[in-house]
């Protein structure tokens, strides 16, 4: 009898040491959540902000101690292109009220309707450089002003394109070479590219699906200069990444998600709902390249955030991404409660900036879920 | 023998004289009955007021504050007497019983009465809620009926007037929009908008983009909706202003928010998609507006009572403890039906769980026919598609030819929450057009198909298909 006893004390130190050990472990990689929106700004926040706040109608074009945009055109009613910029002050001064409320998803509603009497000032003539005065006329009739040359012509006519319906015209990129356009056949959702040097002497249009046989043939060289850069060899265009030296193209698979500044891919980041476990983030080199190195690991839990919420909850109904940036992921979390219904719901600001691999989690619901 | 003090008459005669006061400007017998009944257990007199107008002014707070005075001035007066009594002296056997004959009378006798008079002012004002309740549904069906015509005599457009296609989107119980929103999503097409009604009362528009061959909403402005090509289908994911709210009420709700944003009218047409008792609501609305409506699809829809929700009405406790659902939810709305209400603290309400528990759908559909054979002659021509979410048993066993263990998935009756029976609407018979039948896999009893129905794979095609179908 002594001896049994013995045998269930030993049994149970041996499992409490395990379970020490694992609470340990766990210790040790113990999340950081905070139920509550950052108290202050730091640059991928800031970002996020911008983003957001700006959000679909503004194109941003430059970025730097100002940040320039191309009012988005949404209808074939408005047929050219206007600018506007805001200094990075005045945006920190728009958005400065949300660190001091108890409501950051009310103020964040009110910042996204009303930015276009704060944000957006009129940009003066010298800083107007690199910016194509374009105006998309019946008959898709492109007027085009550069610094260097003015030109009128049909696009049918003159581009052997068969574009019979109005198209909705706006700017993809810009710079000293040159800049693409985007027209959108409003009824059939087709996308074209138009690519433009910045003396207009060589100009292209291609529709979104010819793309990747373009640039395979090298036709889009010229252009290579307009297109946004990743580094050295690789660019992008409409999701695709391209090999400037090779013509190689790589398509993003539709399950990752592209960073907003394109340089990296959030692995089954568009996931719905986002399965729990290991995150994985690649530098788009990385992932080009096929290999396991990554930009950031880190774990998503979501039983912990529930309960970190005091949600009543039997397991997780929907969980998407809904911003992915450098260093700042945010997603949306909706908690199923038992047989039907939610249980609730919040946002997940993820900040890689001090850790990636061990990030701190702010819980809060600012109500984005798209 | 007590001798009431002189000092309690002369007060409560002055009260008296402000409660016939009360009467008369409230007009109401119950306020009436109320205050008579109080003084006559005071012992002073008899109250004489007579109630002439035929409109009740009554303000509840007012008289309570009133009552509230009355104490107040019991409580001065037998503080004053206390105080003179202190400074006798030498006080007789007589002073001693006359103050505590007074202390008495005005604590336990007097103060008591207030007390319970207050008491039943505020039985009345909830009496008078609760039939403000019944009331409130048919007076808000007539003002937007008023406002839809006015609208249409004056030519007055709402922001969104101009969409043709409209899809709605109802969700059920305990629920919000969230899940429609991304099946929303899935089913549209590039170019398409989705308002969002939230609960809160905000609302976002978003344009549906194709992204590396995803769809995805992009968040925009009301001002860019209303530029918006007008061709496009316009989506309205609605959350409810309570999550349990009973039909009628989202049905009156929903028509106010339409007429608001310009969309009942003659040449918008209204797709309803619906999960669980979303189907109830918006065959309410159907019903409520049958010009309006051109196709109904549900999923998941208790049709028949649901034996659930009757439970979790009958047992509000239980339902809130272990399954976090709550079946006392006050929704601002009283059903007619006395079997279709609940009463929690005299507070007359109907919600979900008293609808599911009391009324099938049929019989409002058989009221319907009866009192409206026109709108529901409508109610025929629509294309209504009562789709069965169903889960499955996976069953194993040894196939001794292929000398393996193998599989077979038999689809149940139901989707863990109601039964195929009930989802398939067969009380309904041929109002019905199309029954369907969709596989959903749960996940054990807590989780069961019921509450994966909106995002089944099949269901949104399903909403693809008819979004295209009167497209073309």
């Amino acid at each position: 009898m002594k001896k049994g006893k013995k045998v269930i004390l030993v049994l149970i130190f041996i499992l409490l040491l395990f379970a020490c050990e694992n609470h340990f472990e766990i210790g040790e990689k113990k999340v950081t959540y905070q139920n509550e929106f950052p108290k202050e700004s730091s640059p991928a926040l800031s970002e996020f902000l911008r983003s957001y706040i700006l959000g679909y109608e503004s194109i941003l074009l430059f970025k730097g101690e100002a940040f320039i945009y191309s009012d988005r055109n949404m209808n074939t009613n408005s047929n050219k292109l206007t600018y506007f910029q805001h200094t990075s002050s005045q945006l920190n001064e728009y958005y400065d009220p949300i660190f001091s409320t108890d409501h950051p998803e009310k103020i964040l509603h009110e910042l996204f309707d009303e930015k276009k009497g704060r944000l957006h000032h009129e940009i003066e003539d010298e800083e107007n450089k690199f910016l194509p005065d374009v105006t998309l006329d019946k008959g898709n009739v492109l007027k085009i002003k550069t610094d260097q040359k003015n030109v009128s012509f049909s696009i049918p006519e003159n581009l052997d394109k068969n574009l019979s319906d109005e198209l909705i015209l706006n700017i993809e990129s810009t710079n000293e070479f040159g800049f693409i356009l985007q027209l959108e056949n409003d009824i059939s959702g087709e996308i074209y590219y138009f690519f433009a040097l910045n003396d207009l002497s060589e100009m292209d249009i291609f529709q979104d699906i010819e793309l990747t046989s373009v640039i395979e043939q090298g036709q889009l060289k010229p252009y290579y200069p307009l297109l946004k850069t990743i580094n050295e060899s690789l660019s992008v265009i409409d999701y695709k990444i391209i090999d400037t030296k090779t013509h190689e193209v790589f398509k993003v698979e539709s399950e990752h998600s592209f960073s907003k500044d394109y340089k990296y891919i959030y692995l089954n980041g568009r996931d719905n709902p986002l399965e729990e476990g290991v995150q994985r983030v690649q530098r788009i080199e990385d992932y080009v390249e096929g290999n396991d190195q990554y930009y950031a690991e880190f774990k998503l839990n979501y039983e912990e955030i529930s309960d970190e919420l005091d949600f009543n909850s039997v397991g997780i109904g929907s969980a998407n991404t809904v911003y992915f940036n450098e260093d700042l992921i945010v997603i949306h979390l909706e908690f199923d409660a038992a047989i039907t219904g939610t249980a609730g719901s919040t946002n997940v600001i993820i900040d890689l900036q001090k850790n990636k691999d061990n990030p701190i989690f702010y819980l809060v619901d600012l109500g984005i879920i798209a | 023998m007590y001798r009431r003090n002189p000092i309690i008459d002369q007060i409560l005669n002055i009260h008296k004289a402000q409660a016939e006061g009360i009467i008369s400007s409230t007009s109401s017998k119950l306020v009436k009955k109320a205050f008579t009944t109080s003084w006559s257990q005071l012992n002073n007199g008899s109250i004489d007021a007579s109630i002439s107008s035929e409109t009740i002014l009554f303000n509840p707070d007012e008289i309570e504050v009133t009552i509230d005075k009355w104490i107040k001035d019991f409580e001065v007066c037998l503080e004053a007497e206390e105080a003179k009594f202190k400074r006798i002296e030498d006080p007789t056997f007589s002073d001693k019983m006359d103050i505590i004959n007074l202390k008495t009378d005005i604590e336990q006798h007097v103060l008591y009465e207030y007390r319970d008079l207050k008491r039943k002012i505020g039985i009345i004002d909830t009496k008078f809620a609760n039939v403000a309740r019944a009331y409130r549904s048919p007076l808000q069906q007539a003002l937007n009926d008023i406002t839809m015509l006015y609208n249409d005599i004056n030519n007055i457009d709402g922001d969104f007037t101009g969409f043709e296609n409209v899809s709605v989107y109802v969700h059920g119980i305990e629920d919000t929009g969230k899940n429609f929103f991304e099946s929303a999503v899935e089913a549209a097409y590039s170019g398409d908008i989705i308002v969002h009604e939230k609960r809160n009362g905000e609302v976002e528009y978003f344009v549906i983009k194709k992204v590396n061959g995803k769809n995805e909403p992009i968040k925009i402005r009301l001002e860019d909706v209303k530029i918006h090509n007008k061709d496009k289908r316009l989506h309205l994911v609605y959350e409810t202003e309570y999550k349990n709210e009973h039909r009628q009420k989202t049905s009156d709700d929903l028509a106010e928010k339409l007429i608001y944003m310009g969309l009942l009218n003659d040449n918008t047409k209204i797709d309803m998609f619906a999960h669980s008792y979303g189907g109830r609501r918006s065959f309410q609305f159907a019903m409520d507006y049958p010009d309006h409506v051109r196709s109904i699809t549900t999923i998941g829809t208790p049709y028949n009572k649901n034996f659930l929700g009757g439970t979790a009405n009958t047992f509000p406790g239980i339902a809130k403890d272990f399954f976090n659902k709550n079946a006392t939810e006050y929704s601002n709305y009283l059903d007619f039906n006395s079997k279709n209400q609940r009463n929690d603290d005299g507070i007359l309400h109907s919600n979900v769980y008293t609808d599911m528990k009391s009324e099938a759908m049929i019989e409002d559909i058989e009221h319907l026919k009866i009192a409206n054979p026109e709108a529901y002659q409508k109610l025929e021509e629509m294309e209504i598609t009562a789709v069965a979410g169903r889960d499955t048993t996976t069953h194993k066993y040894y196939n001794e030819f292929k000398g393996q263990v193998e599989e077979f998935v038999v689809p149940d009756t139901h989707d863990g929450a109601v039964s195929v029976n009930s989802q398939h609407a067969e009380s309904l018979g041929a109002l019905i057009n199309n029954r369907l039948s969709y596989d959903v896999k749960g996940e054990s009893i807590s989780k069961p198909a019921h509450s994966k129905e909106i995002k089944n794979t099949d269901f949104i095609e399903l909403i693809r298909q008819i979004n295209t179908h009167y497209l073309e």
